[in-house]
């Protein structure tokens, strides 16, 4: 199992940051070096939305609660706050059309 | 109202109710005695008072515990005052959405947030009433209980006029806000800043909990951190649900609701304009806190002469420092966060969503301020408490504990 991970930004201008695994985003991500806000930090807010492109583990109930609410129709998307990262990952801001 | 935002208040709501932290929070404040974790750090070591200023670079190991335990005590002294805030303008703002279908679920979360914040409060005050009377006999950064149309507590340079000005402001607001759907929701983009701003400093502050090597026996005051950041996490989650979402529900505002909403937001950027040296992630203007560093350096903690206290507040807020570029750090963060925050919210004038008014501050600019003032302090006489001043104090601290 790789010991660190690459969590890339494609579509942005933010260079990749490379953490230990299952290190917390919030901890390391902010949004001036990444295009991810953190509000609640634990998973209910829905301000962390984005779409992960990886080999990630599938979400726990309560995150999946709260994605089946907020983004229904994105197959790929996951609150980065209760992301644990294991490889390297894609991070992308998800756009919702409301 | 339309079907996701109901669901989102319910998971809200609902999970707010399973989670609640109050009774482990009142739990934990009873057992509270200072003499039990006097000796070890509350917080991650960068968050002590004047952390990385030449005071924290020449104190002993003791007077570093004491700053980590400072910083708790000044900065939970600080939040007290917006719950008690949050308390009225819940109230009124749940007032103003009577006139919104499905009011009751957001009336009750609002309800449910209120009793969390006294408990919150109590367990503030109860914890740095205690540490204050250990260390000093009186009052420093814990004042006594106070109405929500108060300055909080080190504001920027007030006056009579000033304070009187934002109470008739905050009166107002109240009065108007109970009566109008859009200015109750409103209420909430301030709320949810706020809050915003507070998650940056209170994520790390209850990190030190979860981190603990054993949680269980982790200083009380670690505990409430955690306790705290965990309700205030739904806090946000309705701030941000009801400012984005149920505002869509609405007529879009007048122009007078623009104009309040906005003076709302501008008032804000204001309060947040400026950066502390003594205290990373609250945005105190420092000139107001000289008078309380003064009084802990002369403290039995630190033993300075009035010289030797004066110098060394001289160099610590005059002066660049580590403390000063974290400090300024957290405020950039802060401000690019609630420019994310609030980018959607197009009733917003130009300043309000590009936060051009804190984007104003700077070091250069914080030093050049502390230089003007810290003159002026410099300058005064004997600034230790004169015999009268000190049974003031004493008569105001017999009242609140
Ligand atoms: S920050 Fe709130 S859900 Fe991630």
């Amino acid at each position: 199992m790789a010991e660190f991970c690459k969590i890339s930004f494609p579509g942005s201008d933010f260079v990749p940051i490379t953490l230990e695994c299952h290190q917390s985003l919030s901890e390391h991500l902010t949004i001036q070096n990444s295009p991810v806000l953190f509000g609640c930090r634990t998973g209910i807010c829905g301000t962390c939305l984005v779409e992960v492109i990886g080999d990630i583990s599938p979400p726990q109930p309560d995150e999946q609660e709260m994605l089946e609410t907020l983004a229904a129709n994105h197959p790929h998307a996951r609150l980065a706050c209760k992301l644990d990262v294991t490889a390297n990952i894609e991070i992308c801001k998800i756009e919702l059309s409301d | 109202m339309e079907k996701t935002i109901h669901r989102k208040l319910q998971i809200n709501h609902t999970r707010n109710k399973q989670q609640d932290h109050t009774v482990l929070m009142d739990e934990a404040v009873t057992n509270f005695r200072y003499e039990d974790c006097q000796n070890e750090y509350w917080n991650p070591e960068e968050f002590s008072l004047l952390y990385g200023t030449p005071l924290w670079e020449q104190s002993t190991q003791h007077q570093r515990i004491i700053l980590n335990q400072l910083y708790w005590v000044a900065y939970y002294s600080q939040i007290v005052s917006a719950e008690i805030a949050t308390i009225f303008f819940n109230q009124t703002s749940a007032a103003g959405l009577y006139a919104q279908e499905d009011f009751r679920l957001i009336c009750d979360t609002l309800d449910l947030e209120s009793a969390q914040e006294r408990s919150h409060i109590n367990a503030f005050r109860t914890i740095a009433k205690q540490v204050e009377q250990a260390l000093f006999g009186e009052l420093i950064f814990t004042y006594p209980m106070r109405g929500p149309f108060t300055e909080t507590m080190v504001y920027a340079d007030t006056n009579a006029l000033k304070t009187w000005w934002k109470k008739i402001q905050l009166q107002y607001f109240g009065l108007i806000s109970a009566n109008n759907t859009f200015l109750a929701c409103q209420y909430f983009t301030v709320r949810g800043v706020r809050t915003l701003n507070g998650k940056l400093v209170q994520h790390k502050l209850s990190n030190y909990y979860q981190k603990h090597p054993h949680p269980e026996a982790a200083p009380i005051p670690a505990k409430v951190s955690y306790y705290h950041f965990m309700d205030e996490s739904f806090h946000f989650n309705s701030s941000t649900i009801i400012s984005h979402d149920v505002i869509t529900c609405l007529k879009p505002p007048t122009a007078f609701e623009r104009l309040v909403a906005n003076l709302g937001l501008l008032g804000c950027q204001r309060d947040h304009f400026h950066f502390s040296a003594a205290i990373n992630g609250i945005f105190w203007y420092d000139p107001a806190l000289y008078g309380k560093i003064y009084r802990v350096l002369r403290s039995p903690i630190f033993e300075m002469s009035e010289m030797d206290a004066k110098e060394m507040m001289r160099r610590c807020f005059t002066e660049e420092s580590e403390g000063l570029q974290r400090s300024f750090s957290t405020h950039q963060e802060a401000m690019k966060s609630y420019q994310v925050y609030v980018e959607k919210l197009d009733y917003l004038w130009e300043r309000n969503r590009d936060m051009s008014l804190m984007a104003t501050n700077s070091i250069s600019r914080y030093l050049a301020t502390q230089q003007r003032d810290f003159q002026g302090f410099e300058n005064q006489g004997d600034l230790f408490l004169s015999h009268t001043e000190t049974q003031r104090r004493r008569e105001e601290w017999k009242s609140v504990v």
